[in-house]
C-alpha cells in the first residue's frame, strides 16, 4: 500500500481523461448542432424529400380472362457520369454499345455524351425520358449501368399509368385512377387491394435540382392485387353498342344497361352512356346503373302483383273492372296507357300485359290498408329498402316519398319511390331465379401472382322471397305474356323467348309537376323465359323519338337486340341445342392468335374443330377459312422480305427474338402476351424501325 | 474471503452489466433503425442486419455465462495460451483470410459466417499483459520489462497492420495507458501527446505557424516542469492557452506572432533561470526537425486514400462526394437531429442509406439524428460511466493481474469509444473501428463481450490473489 499516494494522481489522470473525452465529444456534437444545425436542417429540407413509392397497381381482368385495365410503367432514365470509377471507365465502350443497342443512337454518341458530361462535371446525364420496361431491363444489364446508382448505375424513376385495353369499355364501372388513387367504380371500391404497398422513398436533389430516388432494395414495394371482374368483354361490348345506338335513335340524354347472370347475380355487362353536347355518345362519368335514382313507373307493377299473389289474395285470372280506363282517387287521376281495348273487366294477367294503372289502383286500395303493409314487408323482402351492396362506391338506397293518402296506389304503379336500375334488375333477376335472391356482384376474385387472395362466390341473400312458390311461377308466366301479348311486344324475338315488363315513367320537374314530355323508358326482364340464364335492364332517359316514347317502344327493342346478339356469344342460350348445331359451329370457331403450332393443334383437336396443316413451322398464324382453320407460318413466312412479322399472341421473349432476327428494334409496354403491335404485321419497312408492342 | 460455496451472483458487479446491457440494447435499436424498411421490417430474419445482430446478442449472453463458469485463476494461468491462439488466428487470417474492402481481416468459419480474429486478439493481449506485469509486481519502471510488455502489445498490432487494418492496430497503443497506471513515466505519455499534436500541426499549418506553435509548446513544457506554486502555474497556463488561441486565429500576422512567441520563450526562460535556456531551445529545434519529418513521411509513407482521409478530417480539403462523403452525411445527420432528435425510425439520412457504413462505423449518426443531442449525451454518459466504473472496480482488486486486466479493458474500450465518436463527428481521421457494443458486427460484439465478462469473472474473485 506504500505506492498508493504515488499512484493515486495517476488514477485521477485516467478518470480525468475519460471525462474530458466525454465532454469533448458532447461539446463537439453541440458545436455541430449550433454552428451547423440550422444550416443542416434547411439543407436537408432543400435537398431531401420523402415520397410515397407505390407498388405497381393491380390489373383488372374480365371474367373471360381478357385484361381490361393494365398498369404500364415507363421510366425516366439517366446516369451520374461523375461517379464512374476510373476502373469502370475501361468498360465504357462496351457500356455505350449496350446503351445504343437498348435505346438507339450510336455507341459513339453515348461515349461522347458521357465523356463530355464528365468533363463538364455534370452529375446527371439523361438517357431517355420514357423508357419501356424492356428498355429499362436491357439498360439494367449493361456494364456500369448494372451497378448501384452512386457508382454510375442507372438512375430510373418509374412512372405508372393505366392502360385501358378496351378503350372506355365499362369505363365508369371500372373506375379510373387519379394520382395513384382509384376514383369511382371498382378502382375506388377496391383501392386497398389494387394499390400496391407504399414505401417511403427518399428523393435526393442532384446538382441540377432534379430530385432522384435513392437506389436500393427499398425501391421495390409489393405490387397490388389483381381484380377479376365479372364482366364478360364480348357481352359488354355488344351491350354498349346496342345502348349507344338506342340512345342515338331515341334522341335521349343518357341511358344505362345491365346484364346479370341469373343463377349467380354476377354482372356480365354494365354500361352507362351519355350524349355529349356535340351529340356524340360516350361513356358517362356517372354510374347511372347504381346512382340514377328515379321513379321508374310500371316496371314496379310486378312487385305489387307478386306480393298479392304470394298472400293468396288474387291469382292471374282474378278479374278486375277497369271501366273506361280513367279513374279518380283522392283527387288524383289514374289513367291507363291504352284507353280502349274492348273489355271493361280484365284479368290480372291481362292488366299487367296492358300495364293498367286503374287495375293497380283497384288492387292496391282493395288489398292494402296502409303503405307500410306493402312497403315494410314486401318491398323490403324484394330488396327495395336498401342498396344492393354491389362493389361500387356511391350506390344509392331506394328513397320513399313521405306517405300520403295516395301513396298506396302510387307505389303500386311505381311512383312515390325512387330506385336505381340495378335495384329493379335485381328484383327481376330474383323472379327469374325462382325467387332466390342473389346479391349482385361485379367481382369474381382478387388474385395475386396467380394465387387467389379472395373469392367472391355467388351470395344468396334470401333463399326465397315468396312463401308460395306458385306465386313466382305465375309471375314468370305473366311476364312472358307481357312480351308475347302485351306492351313489350317489341321485345319478342323469334330466336329466343324473353320475359319482362316495360316501364314508362314521367319525370318530375322542378315545379313538382309531372312534365309529360320527359320520360324514363325502361324494360326489365330475362331470357330465355323457360330457363332464365340472364336478366337484363335497359333504361333510357329523356328520349324524344319515336312520338310518345314508352318503355315498350324505346327500351324493349334494345333488350331484344342484346338478347339476340348474346345468343351468338353464348350458345347455351339456344332453346334447342341440337337443331341449331350449325349456328354454333359457325359462330363459335374461336379466334386464335399466333402461337406455337403444336399448342394450337392440341387445343383444336380437343375441341374437334377441323384443321388444315399446311406448313411445318413452329409458329403459325391460324386463319379461319369457312369452317376450317388453316395454319399459316408466322414470322418465317416473311423471311428475307422487309415485312414486319406478326408476333401477336407471343410472349415477350419470342416476340423480341423474331423481331430482332428481322433486324427490328423493339419497344414494349406491359407484360404477358403481345396483344397489339405497331407497325401492323405485314407492313413493309425500309430501314431499322422500332416496333412497338403492347403486352398484357 | 469468498467461499466457493457462496453464491457468485452476490459478487457480480451488476452496475457494469447494466451499462453493458444498455449499450447493447441501444446498439440493436440503432442497427434496426439504420436498416428500417418501413412497417413490416423483419426483426428475427437472419437475412437482415438486425436479425443477425440479435442472434449474436443471444450467443454473447450465453458466452458471458460460460465465462463465469471458470475460476478467475483459469484466465491468469492460461493467458499465454490465449495469446498464442490469438496470434495464430492473426497469422492464419494473413494466409487464408478473405479480403473485404481492401483488408484481409476475415476468416470464413464453416457454419458461423465470417470471423475477425483481430477482435479476439484484444482480450488475449490484455490477459497476457496483465499476467506479465502482474507477475513482476511493481517493476514496471524497469526498462527491460517495459520493453518486453511493449513487445507483447506490438506483436498483434504489427500482425493486424499487415492485413492492413490500421484502425484496429492503433487500438493496441491504448494499452500505454495501462503501463502508465502501473508506473510508466508520464513523460513518455506527454511526449507521445506532443508528438501527435505536432504531427497534426505539421499537416495543418505552414512552417511559420509551426514555429509559432512550437514556441508555445516549449513554453508550456518549461512551465509544467518548473517548480512554481499552483497559482503561478495557473497564471502561465492561461497565458499560454490565450497565446495559442491568438496564434491559431490570427493567421494573417502569423509571422509576427511566431517571432513574438519565440522572443517570449527566451524572456521567460531567462526569468526562470532555474531551467537552462538551452533545454527549451534544443526541444524547440528537435520539434522543428520532427515536424518537417512528419510532413515528409506523410507524403511518402501513407497511401493516397489515407492521406486524403486525414486531410479531410483536418479540414484541409473540402470533399462532399468522395472520401469526405461519409463524414459530410454523418455531420448532416447529427447536425439536423436537434435537441430531441427526429424520433425513432424517422431519420432521413438513416432512411436514405446515405452513410455507407451506417450500421458499423457510423452508427452514432443514427442515434444523433433520431435521438438528437440529448440522445448523444445519454450515450456518451453511459460510456463514460462504464469506463469510470471499470477503473473503479479495477482499483478494488487484491491482485495486480485483475487490476491490470481491468485497466486494459478500460483502455481498449476508451480508445474505441474516443476514436469512433471522434471520426463520426470529424475530429479524427476515418480509420474504421467500431463503437463497442453498438456497432453492427458479430466478431466485434463477441470480442468486447468476452473482454468485459472475463473482467467481471475476475472481479468475483477480487479478494483472492490471482497469479
Amino acid at each position: 500500500m506504500d505506492y498508493r499516494p504515488k499512484i493515486l494522481p495517476r488514477i485521477y489522470v485516467v478518470f480525468g481523461c475519460f471525462c474530458l473525452v466525454g465532454l469533448l465529444i458532447i461539446f463537439n456534437v453541440l458545436k455541430i448542432r449550433f454552428r451547423d444545425g440550422a444550416r443542416h436542417a434547411t439543407l436537408i429540407k432543400k435537398n431531401f424529400r420523402i415520397e410515397q413509392q407505390r407498388g405497381v397497381r393491380g390489373t383488372l381482368r374480365a371474367s373471360n380472362g381478357e385484361v381490361l385495365v393494365a398498369p404500364t410503367v415507363t421510366y425516366k432514365g439517366g446516369i451520374d457520369p461523375m461517379v464512374i470509377s476510373e476502373r469502370d471507365m475501361a468498360q465504357l465502350p462496351e457500356a455505350c454499345e449496350c446503351i445504343a443497342a437498348a435505346i438507339g443512337k450510336t455507341p459513339e454518341h453515348w461515349q461522347r455524351k458521357i465523356l463530355d458530361n464528365r468533363e463538364r462535371k455534370s452529375e446527371y446525364l439523361r438517357l431517355a425520358g420514357e423508357l419501356s420496361v424492356l428498355q429499362y431491363r436491357s439498360l439494367k444489364q449493361c456494364p456500369i449501368l448494372e451497378k448501384n446508382r452512386n457508382v454510375g448505375g442507372l438512375i430510373a424513376i418509374p412512372r405508372e399509368d393505366r392502360l385501358y385495353l378496351y378503350d372506355g369499355l365499362a369505363q365508369v364501372a371500372l373506375g379510373f385512377v387519379d394520382e395513384g388513387h382509384g376514383k369511382r367504380g371498382l378502382e375506388a371500391y377496391f383501392e386497398q387491394q389494387l394499390s400496391g404497398d407504399s414505401l417511403d422513398v427518399l428523393y435526393k436533389r442532384d446538382s441540377h435540382g432534379t430530385f432522384l430516388p435513392e437506389d436500393g432494395p427499398k425501391m421495390t414495394p409489393e405490387p397490388g392485387h389483381d381484380l377479376i371482374v365479372s364482366l364478360d368483354t364480348p357481352t359488354q361490348e355488344l351491350v354498349e353498342n346496342v345502348l349507344a345506338k338506342g340512345i342515338k335513335d331515341s334522341g335521349a340524354k343518357h341511358g344505362a344497361a345491365i346484364v346479370m347472370e341469373v343463377k349467380t347475380g354476377k354482372i356480365r355487362a354494365v354500361s352507362n352512356l351519355i350524349k355529349s353536347r356535340s351529340g356524340e355518345i360516350k361513356n358517362s362519368s356517372e354510374n347511372f346503373a347504381v346512382v340514377e335514382r328515379r321513379e321508374m313507373g310500371s316496371v314496379m307493377k310486378p312487385a305489387a302483383i307478386l306480393s298479392l299473389l304470394d298472400q293468396g289474395k288474387l291469382h292471374p285470372n282474378t278479374e278486375i273492372n277497369i271501366g273506361d280506363g280513367i279513374q279518380y282517387y283522392r283527387k288524383q287521376r289514374f289513367k291507363d296507357p291504352v284507353l280502349y281495348h274492348g273489355d271493361t273487366v280484365i284479368t290480372v294477367a291481362r292488366a299487367l300485359q296492358l300495364s293498367s294503372n286503374v287495375a293497380m289502383l283497384d288492387l292496391m286500395t282493395r288489398h292494402y290498408q296502409k303503405p307500410e303493409d306493402y312497403v315494410d314487408v314486401y318491398l323490403n323482402r324484394y330488396g327495395f329498402k336498401r342498396p344492393t351492396g354491389i362493389e361500387l362506391v356511391g350506390e344509392k338506397a331506394p328513397y320513399y316519398a313521405p306517405y300520403s293518402s295516395v301513396s298506396l296506389p302510387n307505389l303500386g304503379i311505381g311512383y312515390a319511390l325512387t330506385v336505381t336500375p340495378l335495384q329493379i334488375l335485381n328484383f327481376y333477376n330474383t323472379v327469374a331465379n325462382d325467387g332466390k335472391y342473389m346479391k349482385p356482384s361485379l367481382v369474381e376474385a382478387i388474385v395475386h401472382e396467380g394465387g387467389i387472395i379472395e373469392e367472391f362466390p355467388p351470395e344468396v341473400i334470401n333463399n326465397s322471397i315468396v312463401k308460395h312458390p306458385n306465386a313466382i311461377q305465375e309471375m314468370q308466366d305473366m311476364l312472358r305474356k307481357v312480351v308475347s301479348e302485351g306492351t313489350a311486344k317489341n321485345a319478342d324475338s323469334p330466336m329466343l323467348d324473353i320475359a319482362g315488363k316495360t316501364g314508362t315513367a314521367l319525370i318530375y320537374n322542378q315545379e313538382e309537376q309531372w312534365d309529360v314530355t320527359d320520360h324514363v323508358c325502361t324494360f326489365a326482364g330475362y331470357f330465355p323465359a323457360d330457363n332464365p340464364l340472364y336478366s337484363c335492364i335497359v333504361s333510357v332517359y329523356y328520349p324524344i323519338y319515336p312520338d310518345d316514347p314508352s318503355g315498350g317502344k324505346v327500351a324493349a327493342p334494345l333488350v331484344r337486340e342484346i338478347a339476340e346478339k348474346m345468343l351468338l356469344l353464348h350458345p347455351e342460350l339456344l332453346p334447342n341445342v341440337e337443331s341449331d348445331l350449325k349456328i354454333i359451329a359457325e359462330s363459335s370457331i374461336p379466334e386464335i392468335k399466333t402461337a406455337a403450332q403444336e399448342d394450337i393443334m392440341e387445343v383444336l383437336v380437343q375441341a374437334s374443330i377441323p384443321i388444315e396443316r399446311n406448313y411445318e413451322t413452329e409458329w403459325v398464324a391460324p386463319d379461319v377459312e369457312g369452317r376450317v382453320i388453316a395454319m399459316k407460318p408466322s414470322g418465317e413466312l416473311y423471311q428475307g422480305q422487309k415485312i414486319v412479322p406478326d408476333v401477336t399472341g407471343m410472349g415477350m421473349r419470342e416476340a423480341v427474338y423474331i423481331l430482332e432476327n428481322k433486324g427490328l428494334k423493339v419497344s414494349a409496354k406491359g407484360t404477358g402476351k403481345v396483344v397489339e403491335q405497331f407497325p401492323k404485321p405485314g407492313s413493309s419497312f425500309q430501314s431499322n424501325i422500332v416496333v412497338n408492342l403492347a403486352l398484357r | 474471503m469468498r467461499r466457493s460455496s457462496d453464491n457468485i451472483f452476490k459478487y457480480v458487479d451488476w452496475l457494469t452489466i447494466l451499462f453493458y446491457g444498455m449499450l447493447v440494447a441501444i446498439g440493436w435499436m440503432a442497427i434496426f433503425t439504420a436498416n428500417y424498411d418501413g412497417p413490416g421490417t423483419p426483426i428475427f430474419d437472419l437475412g437482415t442486419a438486425q436479425g443477425r445482430q440479435l442472434a449474436w446478442i443471444i450467443v454473447c449472453v450465453v458466452f458471458a455465462f460460460i465465462i463465469q463458469l471458470f475460476e478467475g485463476k483459469f484466465y491468469a494461468t492460461y493467458a499465454l495460451i490465449f495469446y498464442a491462439l490469438a496470434m495464430m488466428g492473426l497469422i492464419t487470417v494473413l494466409v487464408f483470410g478473405q479480403v473485404i474492402s481492401g483488408s484481409q481481416s476475415w476468416i470464413e468459419v464453416g457454419g458461423l459466417g465470417k470471423i475477425q480474429p483481430s477482435e479476439f486478439a484484444k482480450f488475449a493481449t490484455a490477459l497476457l499483459l496483465a499476467k506479465y506485469l502482474g507477475d513482476r509486481g511493481q517493476r514496471t519502471t524497469v526498462l527491460k520489462d517495459q520493453i518486453t510488455a511493449g513487445l507483447f502489445i506490438l506483436l498483434p498490432a504489427a500482425l493486424i497492420l499487415m492485413q492492413p487494418d490500421t484502425g484496429s492496430a492503433l487500438v493496441f497503443t491504448s494499452l500505454i495507458l495501462v503501463m502508465y497506471r502501473e508506473g510508466l513515466s508520464p513523460s513518455l505519455l506527454i511526449l507521445l501527446l506532443l508528438a501527435l499534436i505536432l504531427a497534426v500541426a505539421a499537416l495543418m499549418y505552414d512552417p511559420f505557424e509551426i514555429v509559432a506553435i512550437l514556441s508555445v509548446m516549449g513554453l508550456l513544457y518549461v512551465i509544467v516542469t518548473s517548480s512554481f506554486d499552483r497559482y503561478q502555474m495557473l497564471f502561465y497556463a492561461i497565458g499560454v492557452l490565450l497565446a495559442f488561441m491568438i496564434l491559431t486565429q490570427l493567421q494573417s500576422i502569423q509571422i509576427l506572432v511566431g517571432f513574438g512567441a519565440l522572443l517570449a520563450l527566451g524572456v521567460v526562460a531567462w526569468f526562470l533561470q532555474r531551467k537552462p535556456v538551452w533545454i527549451a531551445f534544443s526541444a524547440f529545434s528537435i520539434a522543428v526537425l520532427y515536424s518537417q519529418t512528419v510532413q515528409y513521411a506523410f507524403g511518402t509513407l501513407l497511401k493516397g486514400y489515407q492521406q486524403e482521409r486525414i486531410l479531410v478530417m483536418l479540414g484541409q480539403i473540402e470533399d462532399t462526394r468522395g472520401i469526405g462523403y461519409n463524414l459530410h452525411q454523418s455531420l448532416l445527420a447529427i447536425g439536423s437531429g436537434g435537441p430531441w432528435g427526429k424520433g425513432f425510425l424517422n431519420g432521413i439520412i438513416n432512411k436514405g442509406n446515405f452513410v455507407p457504413e451506417l450500421s458499423t462505423d457510423f452508427i452514432f449518426c443514427s442515434i444523433g439524428e433520431e435521438f438528437g443531442f440529448m440522445g448523444s449525451v445519454v450515450l456518451v454518459s453511459i460510456f463514460v460511466a462504464l469506463l469510470v466504473r471499470i477503473v473503479q472496480v479495477a482499483e478494488r482488486q487484491s491482485s495486480s493481474f485483475s487490476r491490470i486486466y481491468g485497466y486494459s479493458v478500460a483502455s481498449i474500450l476508451f480508445f474505441h469509444f474516443f476514436i469512433n465518436l471522434s471520426m463520426t463527428i470529424g475530429l479524427a481521421p476515418i480509420i474504421g473501428i467500431p463503437l463497442p457494443f453498438i456497432s453492427y458486427g458479430g466478431s466485434s460484439l463477441m470480442g468486447f463481450t468476452i473482454l468485459i465478462f472475463i473482467f467481471i469473472r475476475l472481479d468475483i474473485d477480487r479478494e483472492e490473489v490471482i497469479k
